[in-house]
């Protein structure tokens, strides 16, 4: 290797003392164990991910139709982009714990490159136990954004107020051999009295004509 | 063992008083030990070549001073240092022990070189840590 050395350098205060030679000598264990650690701590965190995301699937994902069919539409999509957002984030968080502990950039290069770029192959490696410690860390912090997502969707889910029921609301009265459909508004008297689209005065029908009656969401007839 | 006597001639033996990093800094000055400290990319490293103060055969350390620590809470990555004030960070102290490739005599098993340690400090070169 070939390097310029420093033109000036400055007389220390103090010697290394004993103690600090021990220090260096730990700390030079700790650097060449760095990239170990960062790999068994991503795997911790690759193991913990994958079983979170198998338990919000299994919850929300499975569950979740059910739970927001009944939802009105704005409640559903703010659901649905809580939840979503938040499995997305925790599969970036797994995908980034998994590429800290097996990588993703597989390259071939020869020591003189590593000694070109980085000087020793120690250092080298501590770059890639750094690039591996930072996309761990983005990690954690997109897994963090995705429990926060998930909490607030599933808190959506129970706060959302229900969808309007709609009951079938029409009634379809069969008489003289034709349908009349409208709103019901009342049947007293031997007669039904329908609200009819159309007609500006209730039609009247009576009781002893009608053959059946229907309860339909709709009214096809025409005035 | 380390004490603050010279090393007998050929020797081994562990000594780092003050004496030879004043030597050692002698011979940065004098052209004859060439010493680098280089940051690149976050990582801090450092190489120190030369005639070893207390020997005179040939030494040629290299240390990475950066390391992964705190994975349980905030990862980063820590250079060692002697914690000097921010002002005066440019400076970096490498500590050196021999490591020759001569076998002295009375060398403790699994032990190198002769036993000499001294501290240089040299500013950092490339981009900051």
């Amino acid at each position: 290797m070939t390097e310029s050395p420093t033109p000036q350098a400055r007389k220390p205060a103090a010697a290394p003392t004993p103690a600090e030679l021990a220090e260096r000598d730990r700390f030079a264990q700790r650097t060449a164990g760095s990239p170990g650690a960062v790999r068994a701590s991503a795997q911790t965190w690759r193991t913990g991910l994958t079983a979170f995301i198998t338990l919000v699937t299994t919850g929300v994902v499975i569950k979740g139709r059910d739970t927001t069919a009944t939802l009105d539409t704005g409640w559903r999509t703010a659901v649905t982009v809580l939840v979503g957002g938040g499995l997305l984030l925790a599969v970036l968080g797994l995908w980034q714990a998994l590429a800290a502990e097996a990588g993703t950039d597989p390259e071939t290069q020869t020591l003189t490159d590593i000694r070109a770029v980085h000087g020793t192959l120690d250092a080298y490696d501590a770059h890639l136990a750094r690039s591996a410690a930072r996309r761990l860390t983005w990690g954690r912090l997109a897994v963090g954004a995705a429990v926060v997502f998930l909490l607030a969707g599933i808190a959506a889910t129970w706060w959302a107020p229900g969808q309007t029921a709609t009951p079938p609301a029409y009634l379809t009265v069969t008489h003289d051999g034709h349908d009349t459909c409208g709103t019901l508004q009342s049947g007293d008297g031997g007669q039904l009295r329908l609200t009819v689209n159309g007609y500006h005065d209730p039609v009247v029908i009576a009781l002893t004509q009608v053959t059946n009656l229907t309860l339909t969401a709709t009214c096809n007839n025409t005035p | 063992m380390t004490t603050s006597t010279p090393p007998p001639d050929g020797e081994y033996h562990e000594v780092s008083d003050y004496a030879w990093t004043e030597k050692a800094f002698d011979m940065l000055e004098q052209g004859q030990l060439h010493a680098l400290v280089v940051s690149h990319d976050g990582v801090v490293r450092s190489r120190v070549w030369g005639p070893c103060p207390g020997c005179g055969d040939d030494l040629d350390d290299q240390q990475t001073h950066t390391a992964v620590t705190n994975l349980m809470g905030d990862t980063r990555t820590s250079t060692r240092g002697t914690g000097q004030p921010s002002s005066d960070t440019n400076w970096f102290p490498v500590d050196v022990t021999c490591r020759c490739a001569r076998t002295h005599p009375k060398t403790p098993s699994g032990a190198t070189g002769c036993g000499v340690s001294f501290r240089v400090e040299v500013p950092v070169t490339g981009d900051r840590p």
